[in-house]
């Protein structure tokens, strides 16, 4: 059962991660799509902390899990390293470090 | 629409994979590290492939479906934080190790993969 909502939450939260992504990108050359998943993929991992196992699997595990993306964001911070935009890496690395932080910790205060 | 179905199926491959590494360990922490970790290493060598061929049906499948779904920032944020103790250092770990993969493999990664004449 639990295999099951893992794949549920993934189904859903990995082409909802693209289709803002992909949204994102048509006013932007920058990575505001993978920021923007992150952040709110943290603070919604944040409020299933104290959750059933049953919707852990569902949202944190299978749907934030897949909507947030780790890979994504070091490639980002790569390519723009090697465009020699050694700010906006620095800007990317910091603000979606501390906001994605402060998001699941926000998300904890809520359900706490 | 297929890119999007492309892309789910492909992120329920790679959370699932995430899970299956999840639950070889005894603690939460070191199994999303090494599923970041091998994600990372997997996208940077993808990314190169897809710079020099193109993007396909099968990478939209591998990049941002199976990769980006492998990995993720949410657990890396939660687990920073609860339980407190040891969080920074994991932080801290996710994001050196991945760095030093993403800056070993993609300038290999162009050196190997040829552009396609």
């Amino acid at each position: 059962m639990n295999t099951l909502l893992i794949i549920l939450g993934a189904a859903v939260g990995a082409p909802a991660r693209y289709a803002i992504d992909q949204y994102l990108r048509r006013f932007t050359t920058k990575p505001y799509g993978t920021f923007t998943v992150n952040i709110l993929g943290s603070f919604l991992i944040g409020l299933c902390f104290r959750s059933s196992d049953s919707t852990k699997d569902l949202l944190a595990i299978g749907f934030a899990g897949a909507f947030t993306t780790w890979s994504t964001f070091m490639l980002d911070l790569y390519l723009a390293f090697e465009l020699r935009r050694y700010k906006e890496t620095l800007i990317n690395i910091g603000a979606s470090l501390i906001f994605g932080l402060l998001a699941a910790w926000a998300g904890i205060q809520i359900v706490s | 629409m297929i890119p999007l179905l492309l892309v789910a199926s492909g992120g329920v491959a790679g959370t699932l994979v995430r899970y299956g590494i999840r639950i070889l360990f005894p603690q939460d922490r070191p199994g999303v590290l090494i599923a970041n970790l091998i994600g990372v290493a997997l996208a940077s060598a993808l990314l190169v492939v897809m710079e020099r061929r193109g993007i396909t049906q099968l990478r939209l499948f591998l990049l941002p479906g199976f990769c980006a779904g492998m990995t993720t920032f949410s657990a890396v944020t939660i687990y920073a934080i609860e339980p407190a103790q040891g969080g920074l250092l994991y932080l801290a770990t996710n994001v050196i190790l991945s760095l030093v993969i993403v800056f070993i493999i993609i300038p290999i990664a162009r050196k190997v993969i040829p552009v396609r004449k």
